[in-house]
């Protein structure tokens, strides 16, 4: 073994990054297969078989105490699901039950016989992992790695329609179990590096901020991995600088914060995203709204100027908001400063198209509702004013086409006509 | 075993005090636990209770002792910003509420877990019992002169976690029981939905801080949960599932004493698996699915 990994800082970054790949990978499928608070419960219930491989075994053999860990674990979730079958007892309560309850008597056999080392267990020592901890860590990582790689597909198959894949023939049931025993197996090494709540987290989390990224499972597991390592060997890295702090819940809060950052900016439903999304569609109406009142105020004449303050009483805004609205009219070249009157502008010749081309949606609409969905026409003012932004010059087309040409709207204003060559 | 072996526990007052204090807090977290349990709700029993621990150190910090009131409204704070957290990720973000549960909650512990070490010279909080409480110690705190009797703190803040509790049922208990059985109906009433569980959340939480001290956050929901399981699992109507789970609670500290007394094992998970046994025996002998 080369130097750094017998410091205790080379053990730790070792364990971060092994179980950053193992909770990532595992936990992309348990987050697929909804069972995020089953391994919750799965890393409580495995406590009695952790204290009684500590008890048992003289040299307190890791691979035994995984072993008696996965038999509890097993032996809880059989708990859950005998309760579930044979009572009225809801799925959350029997998982709460059995989460609990095997916890409890794991903690009655601490305190009854004090086993050393398992301190580790309860609260996660990701910084004094020993050598042979960290040997157990490495080879069930690399067993559940390789494992999970080899039955990628089938995995996939049975975690999103276990009836598909049953009907392709593979064996649902058994796939099912290996999963879970792997699962057991990730979640009684992980227990000691961030203690036995912090294990969800470390499944749960990376795979969820990789979903934000990916809707392929594959590309998801490998996200989730990075994320998983990123997250815990900021955990390691954090516990070094200031030292007393534990790992475990440092690893957890960084996980949480890449999770935060993946909401934040994933790529489609990332909260900024959408946020500059709706603040450009605000944007855009609003810009069409002071195209509609420079219409108005200059009665639609391509030559009459529109007054800022005119403007801002019309639309009933501040004077200086209108006025850095205009200045964004005529950046987009469809209105200019007016020469004549001060403070004004006079809409250009492509700015007078789009304003009339909002005015005929708008009287179109109006028409539509009065006509065909018997609105009263002192009703339709309102919807016509919130549907005029959405209309496509299509929809404008369908609707004069539906109503033969008007020329006039509900109210008898003319609609402008729009010359379809010049249409963009 | 002779008779004298089972009077001699009884022979201490830190014992009776003891046992009063566990039938206190079982019972205080049997009522709300059961309509949580009748709301499917059981598993946010579960995140309130571990999420309350960064509002206790909060509380702590401010408050400056273990009796401190901040320490109570800290922690249920805590408990109900979880809920709050944990409806939004799985709301707004999409993400599905078992996962956003784990996200939420297990970041709210760590959260508590990382300022209980950053803050260790003024927390008085052991890290052991975050984990399983220590019922055995917390009676040898504080106690209060009352009526001629020296009741220890933890004794009575048990006890008016049951008042709350009581108090709370009394209040809501028809329109909690309404919104559990039939949502759609609670509406026609004009019962307030959103009101309700936010009291009976807000309640939870308040006992959960009170049990923590005792019992731990994962013991905790037991205690929510088991009474409840054992009332439904025997009784058909309401009132006999909450008389039940009454009936369970008491059994089941009284129970748990006894098994940590003679079988010297922790005191707070000796309650819980009495109770459990207690669920056995309903689940063997109770009504069928």
């Amino acid at each position: 073994m080369t130097y750094w990994l017998q410091t205790a800082a080379g053990t730790a970054v070792a364990a971060a990054v092994l179980l950053g790949i193992g909770g990532g990978l595992t936990g992309v499928f348990v987050v697929a297969r909804r069972m995020a608070l089953t391994g919750d419960m799965l890393s409580h219930a495995v406590l009695p078989g952790v204290v009684a491989g500590l008890l048992w075994s003289s040299d307190r053999n890791p691979l035994w105490v995984l072993t008696l860990a996965v038999g509890a674990g097993l032996a809880g979730t059989a708990l859950m699901l005998a309760l579930e079958r044979t009572t009225r007892l809801k799925p959350d309560a029997t998982l709460g039950i059995s989460l609990s309850v095997f916890f409890a008597a794991g903690i009655a056999m601490i305190s009854r016989w004090q086993p050393g080392g398992v301190q580790a267990y309860l609260f996660g020592q990701a910084a004094a992992i020993s050598r042979t901890d960290l040997a157990l860590l490495a080879g069930t990582t690399t067993v559940v790695v390789g494992l999970t790689l080899l039955g990628f597909r089938v995995l996939t198959a049975s975690s999103f329609d276990p009836r598909h894949a049953r009907s392709l023939g593979l064996p649902v049931a058994w796939i099912d179990r290996i999963f879970f025993m792997l699962l057991a197996a990730t979640t009684v090494v992980a227990m000691q590096a961030v203690g036995v709540v912090l294990v969800s987290s470390l499944l749960i989390t990376p795979a969820v901020a990789a979903a934000r990224f990916s809707r392929r499972l594959g590309f998801q597991a490998i996200l989730a991995c990075g994320f998983g390592v990123a997250g815990s060997l900021a955990g390691v890295w954090v516990s070094l600088l200031r030292g007393g702090l534990p790992t475990g819940p440092l690893m957890a809060l960084s996980l949480v914060a890449l999770f935060l950052f993946a909401a934040l900016c994933g790529p489609k439903d990332g909260l900024a995203w959408r946020l500059t999304r709706r603040i450009g569609m605000r944007r855009r109406i609003a810009g069409e709204n002071l195209l509609k009142a420079v219409w108005a105020v200059s009665g639609g004449r391509s030559d009459a100027a529109a007054g800022i303050s005119e403007l801002a009483a019309r639309l009933g805004a501040p004077v200086e908001e209108v006025a850095s609205r205009a200045g964004r009219l005529v950046r987009a070249r469809e209105a200019e400063w007016s020469t004549a009157a001060r403070s004004g502008v006079v809409l250009t010749p492509l700015g007078h198209r789009r304003a009339s081309e909002l005015v005929r949606k708008h009287r179109l609409w109006e028409l539509y509702l009065t006509e065909r969905a018997s609105y009263a026409a002192d009703h339709v003012h309102d919807e016509a004013e919130r549907a005029e932004h959405w209309i496509s010059e299509e929809h404008a087309r369908r609707l004069e086409e539906v109503l033969r040409n008007p020329e006039v709207d509900p109210h008898g204003r003319k609609i402008p006509r729009v010359e379809r060559q010049e249409t963009s | 075993m002779s008779l004298e072996d089972f009077l001699a526990p009884w022979q201490s007052p830190a014992n009776l005090w003891l046992v009063a204090t566990a039938v206190l807090v079982a019972l205080s977290c049997a009522i709300p636990g059961t309509f949580l349990l009748l709301r499917r709700m059981a598993l946010t029993g579960d995140a309130i209770s571990h999420s309350v621990l960064p509002g206790l150190v909060a509380g702590f910090l401010l408050g400056g002792s273990l009796d401190s009131p901040l320490l109570l409204a800290g922690a249920a704070l805590a408990g109900l910003a979880c809920i709050l957290v944990i409806e939004v990720v799985s709301r707004r973000l999409g993400v599905r509420e078992d996962a956003a549960t784990g996200i939420v909650f297990s970041g709210f512990f760590a959260l508590g877990v990382v300022g209980l070490r950053l803050f260790a010279s003024k927390v008085d909080l052991d890290p052991d019992c975050v984990l399983f409480g220590s019922l055995e110690t917390t009676i040898h705190g504080k106690r209060f002169g009352m009526g001629g009797l020296q009741v220890p703190a933890a004794t009575a803040s048990a006890a008016g976690a049951v008042g709350l509790a009581l108090a709370g049922l009394l209040v809501c208990g028809r329109g909690w029981a309404t919104l559990a059985f039939d949502p759609s109906h609670a509406r026609c009433l004009g019962l307030k939905e959103s009101r309700l569980q936010t009291t009976l959340l807000a309640i939870t939480a308040m006992i959960v801080t009170a049990a923590f001290q005792a019992v731990g956050a994962i013991l905790a929901v037991a205690l929510l949960i088991l009474p409840g399981a054992t009332g439904l699992l025997i009784a058909k109507r309401l009132p006999g599932v909450l008389a039940v789970a009454a009936l369970h609670a008491l059994l089941s500290g009284v129970g748990g004493f006894l098994l940590a007394w003679f079988a010297a094992i922790n005191a707070a998970a000796a309650i819980v698996l009495a109770g459990f046994t207690l669920l056995c025996g309903a689940w063997a002998f109770g009504r069928a699915k």
